[in-house]
């Protein structure tokens, strides 16, 4: 049976997080980003003690924040970027790392308190059946949460539009390889997010609504986080994007119930509850 | 005598409240009328709090305001809280202040504002404001240790001035036998973060039996396994609310900002009786002392503290008691009252600015 992952993108991302091992991230900055993401998780519905997974844990920077607030924490991820993941954690006690892919069954069915997976399933051939992989490893009445690229189905023509621009841009840029791609993101970074964020934080301070800006979500983010987005969203082979109903769907398709979405960006991030 | 108190923002800042607006009965007893005027108002602060768009136009006018409360002269000495413009030069402010003398106030770091973090890029022009502002008081009032010795280099006329609670509001409450330990911490969105250290050890604490965190003005880490509460500040609910804590927390980093903070909370939980435990960091090595409660750094100190508090009630009962008596001795506002009215006496008739 074909296995469900991409191996290009597992190697692009084993690059990705070895040059942006998110050391140089801020506490401050990512204490915030970490609440954008985790602002619908029902952590007062966890037990005490509770056990789960980070499938697609990257760099690890998301299970450092996680780990200290539960009782023990599966890392899973299958590329070389475990590698980093176990330096950055090697204090910390209560979490087990594992270097496989999301339908390698790592972890019992029926086994976890919790799950999440953060901008990763978007990036695997079958994003449905990854979902139903990680609800397959919960407990009933488990929460799971995911965030899922958006298909900007919350904005306008002129925004969709310059994301498909974006897009064929990627095309090419992803074909490229590591030391060139990195330094094609890079000048990315530095000609597009770095002037729209800094924009959109200079109007907002003059009182408008930047929230449809395209990339004012950077406006108080580093450079540091900008370079590494820019190298995930233009350097990864395989990006797919979902509406809103589509996460849905495939999150009621796995056994979801309860299903919240987050109101603030990152789009689209949703948490639900296995029946 | 009077005295305009220029404070930078609303009440809704326990600055405003706890080093200006609460002395105002206590000087009027001494014949000191010190009138209270913020440059920013709560509302700013709430927008700031949420993330909201600030009002730019009406922070404009109210910089228009403040210049109009300078040209008063009907005031024998100012008393200026951290700064009178942001973003303003020391010189400048020491020239739109006039030939008033003042008193210099600060219970933070205040120095370091232009010297690091997001303003650090301002270093060259206003790294050095603080200094000037300092340095040409007619005397200042320093909140801690660490602030009062970098006030004393720059001005012989410093005196220390710790951050003070009113021990007649400020009482204990007849503790209610709770079945969930109850952890506190009072405060506000900008000192929240560092709750951050107690998610490990309350996590631990929270296999072990019910424990909650109760968090007064800020937003509230999640722990799984810990019934966290998260209540909004208000003056009318606060002292009510630490009365309902078994053990109140003041969480630090150990860094420069920090070493600068007051220990208010620490004060606010002993006032009312309740143990505390704080990093030792800045203020709090000197507020506990004397057996009131813990000092921890680590995860695994702050855990044996809580640990200690929760299982053994009479260490508990002692610690608050012990909590309360030092705060009555050294942190009340009748034993400051008298410093602070004789600090702007001295400022009204000898301050002669020294040259910057």
């Amino acid at each position: 049976m074909k296995k469900n992952i991409d191996d290009l993108t597992v190697q692009s991302f084993g690059d990705e997080w070895s040059r942006f091992d998110q050391s140089a991230m801020g506490e401050e900055e990512a204490r915030k980003i970490f609440q954008d993401y985790f602002s619908v998780f029902p952590w007062d519905a966890l037990p005490a003690g509770a056990s789960g997974f980070d499938m697609g844990c990257g760099s690890g920077r998301w299970a450092t924040l996680v780990a200290p607030r539960v009782g023990h924490l599966h890392c899973i991820d299958p590329s070389s970027a475990i590698d980093v993941a176990r330096s950055r954690l090697s204090a910390v006690g209560n979490v087990s790392l594992h270097q496989a892919s999301v339908d390698d069954g790592v972890l019992p069915a029926g086994s976890q308190d919790f799950g999440y997976s953060l901008g990763v399933l978007h990036h695997v051939p079958d994003t449905a059946q990854a979902i139903r992989s990680c609800v397959a490893m919960l407990k009933p009445g488990a929460p799971f949460l995911v965030y899922l690229y958006y298909a900007m189905d919350n904005r306008g023509a002129a925004f969709r539009l310059a994301w498909q621009c974006s897009d064929h841009v990627r095309r090419l840029v992803q074909r490229l390889p590591p030391a060139p791609k990195h330094l094609v993101t890079d000048t990315i970074a530095l000609l597009v997010y770095y002037p729209l964020a800094r924009t959109s934080m200079l109007l907002e301070a003059l009182g408008y609504d930047v929230s449809n800006v395209p990339l004012s979500y950077y406006r108080s983010r580093s450079w540091y986080t900008m370079r590494t987005d820019s190298r995930d969203r233009f350097g990864t082979p395989l990006e797919q994007r979902f509406t809103r109903d589509q996460v849905e769907g495939m999150m009621v398709a796995a056994g979801l119930v309860d299903i919240r979405f987050s109101d603030n960006a990152p789009y689209w991030c949703a948490v639900g509850v296995k029946r | 005598m009077r005295v305009l108190g220029l404070a930078l923002y609303g009440p809704l800042a326990a600055s405003t409240r706890y080093r200006l607006g609460q002395y105002v009965p206590g000087l009027a007893g001494h014949g000191i009328a010190l009138e209270v005027r913020s440059l920013l108002d709560d509302e700013y602060l709430r927008r700031r709090f949420s993330g909201g768009r600030l009002p730019l136009a009406g922070m404009l006018a109210k910089g228009l305001h403040r210049l109009g409360h300078l040209r008063d002269q009907r005031h024998d000495v100012a008393m200026l809280h951290c700064e009178l413009y942001p973003l303003m030069p020391g010189w400048l402010e020491r020239r739109l202040l006039g030939s008033t003398p003042y008193v210099y106030d600060f219970d933070d770091a205040f120095y370091l504002k232009y010297r690091r973090g997001g303003l650090g890029v301002l270093d060259r022009v206003l790294g050095g404001k603080f200094d000037v502002v300092v340095r040409n008081a007619a005397a200042v009032t320093a909140g801690n240790r660490t602030l009062h010795r970098y006030a004393s280099a720059l001005n012989p006329r410093s005196t220390l001035l710790p951050t003070v609670v009113d021990t007649d509001r400020y009482v204990p409450a007849p503790r209610q036998a709770s079945r969930i330990y109850t952890v506190g911490w009072i405060g506000s969105p900008s000192t929240a973060p560092y709750l951050d250290q107690l998610i490990e050890p309350l996590s631990l604490l929270g296999r072990e039996g019910p424990v909650r965190l109760v968090v007064v003005g800020g937003p509230a880490p999640a722990i799984a396994g810990v019934d966290v509460c998260e209540i909004p500040w208000s003056e009318a609910s606060e002292v009510e609310l630490i009365n309902t804590f078994d053990v109140g927390v003041m969480p630090l980093p150990d860094d420069d900002w920090a070493r600068g903070k007051c220990a208010f909370k620490l004060i606010q939980y002993m006032a009312c009786g309740v143990p505390a435990i704080g990093s030792p960091v800045g203020a709090n090595t000197d507020v506990l002392q004397g057996g009131c409660g813990f000092l921890a750094t680590t995860p695994e100190q702050w855990t044996d503290a809580l640990r200690r508090l929760r299982d053994d009630r009479e260490l508990a009962r002692q610690m608050g008691q012990a909590g309360r008596e030092r705060a009555v001795a050294h942190y009340s506002l009748h034993l400051h009252v008298p410093i602070l009215a004789e600090t702007l006496r001295n400022a009204a008739q000898g301050g002669t600015p020294c040259v910057a």
